[in-house]
This record gives C-alpha cells, structure tokens and sequence, in this order.
C-alpha cells in the first residue's frame, strides 16, 4: 500500500497539467490515510504518514515532518469512526475520503502558518482544499477496491484444517442404522 | 479506549513529527536532503521509466518526421546563427564603447541545462528540482532560466538535485523595471518588486509588480524585464507583460497584475546562469 502511496505522490509531481486546469494541485495521499484508519491498523497509520509523509516533504518545499504529521492526524481523527462506519459501502467510502482530502491540507496550511514559512495562503486554499476534497472522495472508493484487492491476494490466509472438517466430525452411534 | 500499543504509536508518530518541525530550518533541511537520499532508489527509478517511456515513443515516430523535423531545426540553426553573428558585432562595440569610458566589462553567461524531475506536489509552494547539484557547480541563489524569460532561483543544492523557487513563490522576489521602448524613455523605467500576489495561488502565471512610483505610466501589455539591482539576477531577463495596474492599499505606491511569459507548469528543461570563476554577482553587472 506504501509502495502505491508514493508512486501516486511522484506521479502527482510529474502530472502538472491537472494543476493548470483545476487551479490546485490534487493530492491523494489522505485516501490512503484513510484506509489504514478504517482497516483500524494504527502501526499501517503511522506507516504511511511516516513513509508517504516524508516522500511528500521531499519532492516538495515542506519542512520535514509537516505531512508526517498532517496525515497522521487525520488517519487518527477517522480512525475513530472505523466501528461505527460501513466501510464496505461506496458512500461511506466516498464522505470518509472527502474528511481526508479535507482535513489533511488544513491541517498542513495551519502547521505551516504556525511554523511561519510564509506559504501561499488565501481566499483561493479554500477552493483547493475543495477541489482536494471532491477528487479524494471520487479517487477513494477506486482505490480502496484496488487496496482490498491487494490486502487480500497478499495477505496470509489461514488454510482449513484438514481435522476440522465437519465429515470427520460426525459420530455414529452403535445404533445407528443404515438405510 | 485505546491499546497501550496504540498509545505509544500515537505519541512516537507524534513527538517525531514535533522534534522534525522544531529543528532550525538549516538542520530540518539537511534532514530533507538525507531522507532524499533514502530515497534515492525511488528517484532514479522513476527517472528510468521516464527515460523509457521517452524511448519507446520515439520508435512510435516515423523516419519521415524525422527527417521533416531536422530540416526545420537546421533552419532555424542558421536563422540564429545569422543574428548571433549581427549581436557579435554589436557586443564588441558596446565592450568597446563601455571600456573607454572605463566601466566594466560585461561578462558572458556561463549556461548549464538541466532536466525538470518534478514539481512540488503541494498548493504552498511554487518550486521544482531539477537534476543538477554542487557536482555540476551549482550554488544557492543562482538564477533559472527558459528561453522564454526568468524561471526562479536555486534555493536548496543537493549533491545531485538542487530546489528551484519559482517565480510567484513567497521566497523568490525579483527587483524589476518597465522595458525601455520607444514611447517610454529610460528616464520612466519605473522599477519594483516582483512578488506573490493574491493571484498567483490560483494561477501560477500572474504575480504582482508592487512597490512602483505612484505618478508611473503602466499601460497594459507593457514589457518587465529584470532590473539588476541587488545582484540576484541579471538584468535583462524578460518576465512577463502588465495586465492592469492601480495604486496599492496605502496609496503610497502603485501595483501591477503581470503574466509571466514562462509557462511554469510545463517546463521540461531549464538553464542555470552559473557565475563565473572569480566573477563576483553582487556587484551587479551594469556597475562602473
């Protein structure tokens, strides 16, 4: 999920020319976010903002740690919903991932505006961080089908016990009678 | 209620991510450049596919266009080949010209290209790395150009990748003037400041020419170009033509719209106007 993480962050570096017609740069990162947070995995949480947090930061002007930290505060924010939410619906998928693409970049803006760094903020970061919103929430749901995909070709699975299996378990008694 | 694993996870993610952002902004940078480092094996690889996807489409290219596309490059070849011999021999005049009145000789720019690898990912920033660094002798602050006019300046020089700031980014301001033109003689080269303007967050193309005399004449479509002063960049450079203009907030100056005659979010290659051995830039290059 990582290794997708980042090569999503390149190719958002290299893809320029969604920037010049929407007005923002999308970032995509938060949907990943978001599905470690639904998962309720909080070492993939920090594995991801450590990791895409940091690759972030160093394809762009950031100060090291600002999406580390950007991220990880919104995996954990969602993080509380992962009992309550049908994650397996596409409209859950699609809100929760719009809060992601939401709060990840105003989280970033604020932790750069109180670092003092002089970013680029104004009346046009709220139609970024819309614009982020909606595309993180139509990108979430594909993603997530990719991610599930993923989780489960990847991921061990437990074998059936050969022991276990309900023919070998079923007991005849003395009295019972072929028909 | 949370784990006492979950705890720890979220104290060290977040005690890590404090300890990084409270660094002087030196330290967190050459932290930047040692985590770019891990991920070195990333950058090439990308920069590989990149490569082999410009490959495999020039197998798609006939011979035929080819042979059309060599021809009108040769074409042009010549065409400036012709005018270079024109300004050769106007260069030696003006050497001529500026050495009897003892002023100092103009130096020639000592050009270095370099390949865009990215552009910043975030909407804070206008930046870009590009695949030079202190190998190929570059240095902080030193000037980026396109053929069409002024890019930015080097911030950041890694060992292989430096950071260009853009023009329009809050960290690169330019000193700069109205061309000279016939209807407007030197004496009205109104000079400014070229900096992030309100505009420039949504479109990267317009900044903001402030700090002008108010009484300037600015008609729209009028020419800036770098003015030399401060030493960051040569003068000359054209950046971009006036879109409107008024007078600022205090009306003590007048401000300008101005779009930029680069392209920024397409750029592909870049040039660095590297000093000269021995030449020192902070004078500025129109000093006696």
């Amino acid at each position: 999920m990582i290794l997708i993480a980042m090569g999503v962050v390149y190719l958002e570096a290299r893809w320029t020319v969604v920037e010049s017609g929407w007005r923002g740069q999308i970032d995509l990162l938060p949907v990943f976010a978001a599905y470690a947070a639904l998962h309720g995995r909080v070492g993939v949480m920090a594995g991801v903002a450590a990791i895409g947090g940091c690759w972030f930061d160093v394809l762009s002007a950031n100060p090291l740690g600002t999406s580390l930290l950007s991220l990880f505060l919104t995996a954990y924010l969602l993080h509380g919903m992962h009992e309550v939410l049908l994650k397996g619906q596409m409209a859950a998928q699609f809100f929760v991932c719009v809060l992601a693409g939401a709060l990840n970049p105003t989280i970033a803006g604020l932790i750069l505006w109180v670092l003092g760094t002089q970013p680029m903020l104004g009346w046009g970061t709220l139609w970024q961080v819309l614009i982020n919103a909606v595309c993180c929430g139509l990108a979430g749901p594909v993603l997530f089908l990719i991610l599930n995909q993923l989780d489960q070709n990847l991921s061990y699975a437990p074998t059936a016990k050969p022991w276990n299996r309900p023919v070998v378990e079923v007991k005849r008694s003395k009295h019972y009678h072929h028909y | 209620m949370l784990k006492q694993p979950h705890i720890v996870t979220l104290c060290s993610v977040l005690t890590a991510g404090i300890v990084l952002l409270s660094l002087p902004l030196r330290v967190n940078t050459q932290l930047k450049w040692v985590a770019a480092g891990l991920f070195l094996p990333f950058i090439g690889l990308a920069d590989v596919a990149d490569q082999k996807l410009e490959s495999a489409q020039s197998i798609v290219v006939s011979k035929q266009e080819l042979l059309r596309e060599n021809q009108r490059l040769r074409k042009e070849l010549q065409n400036y080949k012709i005018a270079l011999l024109q300004r050769k021999t106007v260069v030696s005049e003006n050497d001529m010209l500026r050495e009897e009145i003892l002023w100092k000789k103009r130096q020639p720019w000592n050009l270095l290209p370099a390949r865009v690898q990215v552009k910043d990912p975030s909407n804070w920033w206008g930046s870009l790395f590009i695949n030079v660094g202190t190998e190929d002798g570059v240095v902080e602050n030193t000037p980026v150009l396109s053929p069409q006019g002024l890019v930015g300046k080097v911030d950041q020089v890694g060992r292989h990748r430096s950071m260009v700031r853009l023009v329009g980014d809050p960290h690169c301001r330019v000193s700069a003037m109205l061309a000279q033109t016939a209807n407007r003689p030197e004496a009205e080269q109104a000079h400014g400041t070229i900096m992030s303007g309100q505009d420039t967050q949504l479109n990267p193309r317009m900044v903001s020419f402030q700090h002008l005399p108010l009484n300037t004449r600015i008609e729209p479509g009028a020419e800036v170009i770098t003015s030399g002063l401060g030493g960051g960049f040569p003068r000359g450079i054209p950046l971009g033509h006036v879109v409107d203009s008024r007078s600022s907030g205090v009306g003590l100056f007048a401000e300008a719209r101005v779009r930029l005659m680069v392209d920024l979010n397409r750029l592909e290659m870049v040039w660095l106007v590297l000093p000269e051995p021995g030449a020192d830039r902070s004078q500025g290059e129109e000093t006696p």
